[in-house]
């Protein structure tokens, strides 16, 4: 029985392939980018590239002048409380 | 389109050209081995639609991200595409449902397939490709290739990603099955052993 289903898978049917499929494969291909291989050099420079430079920057001051506000008031609050911790004497404790 | 001294260049070079962005390289590489992953793909999928998409997804591919194939590895170019298409197709048979004889029969008329044959011999056909289909996805992808791609045993446990010992595994179960499921249906005929 070997045989006949050897025979049988023999026959199996497969059509051959559109004629147009390889020009309409090779025409897809043209409107595609394709990715080059970058060597290490390449895929640093690649981590540095803003995409959008002016919006990029224009974040970046925005971030900082609010970081700035903030720590301007963080500052202020800390120097305060070294200062007055000269002046306050605790007394409680063993003393 | 393509330069006929490019047919004598290895596939593996051809490879590397892609990889500078050489369209005609491409073309080159896509008319030399169509025919062949399309049989490839419709031998597993049965369906020549799908077929077409899966060699279309698996040039496409290689053009859009050629740094996938790396030719340091030794690996043939050819044996590396067809583990590409396998899983392709194998992706693609998961979603999609299994055809009954009768849904065959009508695919080969609405695509105008086999019609210099007799009605007998296309309802085998359905029967056998109905045979195929109930396969598991591994079985049927190792028939596909060791049967009818011609290829040794070990590439073919190196495309499925299995061992040799697998692999052989896989094919005399595949053969089981397709002998129970064709002799359920009257194609085969059953032998009693001596």
């Amino acid at each position: 029985m070997n045989d006949d289903l050897n025979q049988l898978l023999n026959k199996k049917y497969a059509p051959d392939a559109p004629s147009n499929l390889a020009y309409r494969i090779i025409d897809a291909a043209k409107n595609r980018k394709n990715k080059k291989p970058r060597n290490v050099w390449e895929e640093l420079s690649w981590m540095f590239i803003v995409p959008r430079p002016a919006l990029a920057l224009g974040v970046s001051v925005l971030i900082g002048l609010m970081i700035g506000f903030q720590g301007g008031s963080v500052l202020d609050t800390s120097l305060y409380s070294d200062w007055t911790s000269f002046l306050i004497v605790d007394e409680g404790g063993w003393l | 389109m393509a330069n006929p001294q490019n047919h004598e260049e290895t596939d593996e070079s051809l490879m590397v050209r892609i990889q500078q962005s050489d369209h005609q390289a491409f073309a080159v590489l896509v008319e030399r081995h169509t025919n062949r992953f399309y049989a490839m793909a419709y031998r597993l999928l049965g369906h020549s639609g799908d077929a077409e998409d899966m060699v279309q997804d698996a040039f496409l591919k290689i053009w859009d991200n050629p740094s996938i194939w790396k030719s340091d590895r030794g690996a043939k170019f050819t044996t590396w595409f067809y583990r590409v298409v396998n899983n392709l197709c194998i992706d693609r048979m998961r979603k999609r449902e299994k055809m009954t004889s009768s849904e065959i029969m009508d695919t080969y008329e609405d695509e105008g397939m086999l019609q210099d044959v007799s009605y007998q011999e296309r309802q085998e056909q359905a029967y056998l490709e109905e045979a195929m289909q109930a396969l598991p996805d591994k079985q049927r992808a190792a028939l596909n290739l060791c049967f009818y791609e011609g290829l040794s045993n070990k590439d073919a446990a190196d495309i499925l990603g299995v061992k040799v010992k697998a692999l052989e595994s896989l094919l005399m179960r595949a053969k089981a099955n397709l002998k129970d499921h064709l002799t359920r249906q009257g194609i085969l005929q059953e032998r009693e052993s001596a």
